[in-house]
């Protein structure tokens, strides 16, 4: 069932990346051990408001996500038992249980979401446009330096204080810019990896797919500031020369789960 | 117990067993207690494996993981179903419980030739995940015929404050970010 058919509003689609499918799945309450203490990912809240939301408008079909984010999701789960086991020794019988329990939310949120087809030869086509558009992003941390930060400081202060004053503006105007290129640091601390890049090919190939049908606008909820969603501040203020450029690129808008929330109430 | 042992081809006869019982329950819409019989049979062979792997240094401890936590699952939901035909007149649950057994069968079977057919040898990358997706895809059968064990049910054998040191590690162990959306100001 199209969303939002026969109006002229485009229909809403959101891809559920894996962070945002992990961050729901890693949670274990009191109740369920006996004890007060509850253990769960920094982005269980934010996750699971989005989970929820997409799980009381199911009928509406918003909330999407493809076979290899479920890998990946699945994957990564895995992966962490297999750490626990040769790093901490952990006991089995405990590992096993927690695998079915992580497991087990996991298939629940998956199972409120549409499983999307991935046309491989356009996703491949796709490949190629988002490992460019890295390159070019890696390309551009290199300017982000030290020292051109400091002139850049330099100059700004030129222009809000007298010389006698830009001594003790300097210093807040290169906190404030490192503030607005942290995005790009980050992105050149934390480089896309294959399976990132492969989470924005696939996006962009159901881009195109739902606007051969109808006008869209496909957001990819994610936890992920250094490749995908805008790093926030308490502020207000934000640094997203990723998420700008992968919308001008792709058509695809990147944001924090509980942002998204506020879209589909 | 190896895999050429006896108990394998026990397990099989168990299975094709349980699969005609279940079978004519449910076209006689009526529970047979004698499947209990194989079921609990079946569940020996799955507490045996289970055993045999929790220590076993012979493969990858990521692989004899795999395997424990397969057989440990087989072991669990083996025990509901059995529970289930227990206490199925109790619960007025007759013939569903048939029913629900009817359309777990397929995953279980299918879970248990799959372990069988791995052995006792090292399994590739991708037997590994096919062996995890089995467990999923079993897992999920159960928990939509009612066969799947609550948590509640599956801590009971475990020592909940190791458990809860260990869901500690295991969440950090996962991390994708390690900051939040809020840089500081």
């Amino acid at each position: 069932m199209p969303e939002e058919s026969g109006s002229t509003k485009p229909r809403l689609k959101v891809i559920v990346e894996t962070s945002v499918l992990i961050g729901a799945s890693i949670y274990i309450v009191a109740k369920e051990l006996e004890t007060t203490r509850i253990i769960k990912d920094p982005h269980y809240e934010r996750s699971t408001q989005l989970i929820d939301i997409l799980r009381k408008n199911v009928k509406r079909r918003i909330g999407v996500f493809t076979q290899t984010l479920a890998n990946q999701a699945h994957y990564t789960l895995r992966d962490a038992v297999g750490k626990c086991l040769e790093r901490e020794k952990c006991n089995p019988e405990n590992l096993s249980a927690i695998l079915n329990h992580c497991g087990f939310l996991l298939e629940r949120t998956l199972e409120i979401l549409v499983r999307e087809p991935i046309d491989s030869n356009v996703k491949d086509r796709f490949m190629t446009d988002v490992g460019q558009m890295y390159a070019l992003l890696l390309q551009r941390t290199g300017l982000v330096t030290k020292d051109t930060i400091r002139s850049m400081a330099r100059e700004r202060a030129q222009w809000r204080v007298s010389p006698r004053y830009r001594k003790y503006v300097v210093p807040d105007e290169i906190r404030k810019l490192n503030r607005s290129y942290l995005q790009l640091t980050l992105l050149k601390e934390n480089p896309p990896s294959t399976s990132d890049c492969e989470i924005l090919a696939e996006a962009a190939t159901l881009y195109e797919a739902y606007s051969e049908e109808m006008p869209t606008e496909l957001y990819l909820a994610s936890n992920d500031s250094s490749h995908f969603s805008p790093r926030r501040f308490d502020d207000g203020s934000f640094s997203n020369q990723v998420t700008k450029q992968i919308e001008e690129s792709f058509n695809i808008k990147c944001d924090w789960p509980e942002n998204i929330v506020t879209l589909i109430k | 117990m190896g895999v050429t042992g006896s108990i394998f081809p026990i397990g099989l006869n168990e299975l094709a067993s349980i699969s005609s019982l279940v079978k004519n329950m449910v076209d006689e819409e009526k529970i047979d207690k004698t499947v209990i019989t194989p079921l609990s049979k079946l569940l020996s062979v799955a507490k045996e494996r289970e055993a045999f792997w929790k220590d076993c240094k012979k493969i990858s401890a990521r692989n004899a993981f795999m395997m424990y936590h397969a057989w440990r699952n087989l072991r669990l939901i083996i025990s509901k179903m059995i529970t289930r035909f227990t206490e199925a007149e109790q619960h007025h649950e007759n013939p569903t419980t048939a029913n629900d057994s009817l359309r777990l069968l397929p995953s279980l079977l299918h879970t248990y030739t799959f372990l069988l057919e791995l052995g006792e040898r090292e399994l590739s990358v991708d037997e590994h995940k096919r062996l995890y997706d089995q467990i999923t895809i079993l897992r999920n059968s159960a928990f939509h015929t009612g066969m799947l064990p609550l948590l509640e049910e599956e801590m009971k054998e475990l020592d909940k404050k190791a458990m809860v040191v260990e869901f500690g590690k295991f969440a950090r162990g996962i991390r994708f970010d390690k900051t939040t959306s809020k840089g500081n100001s």
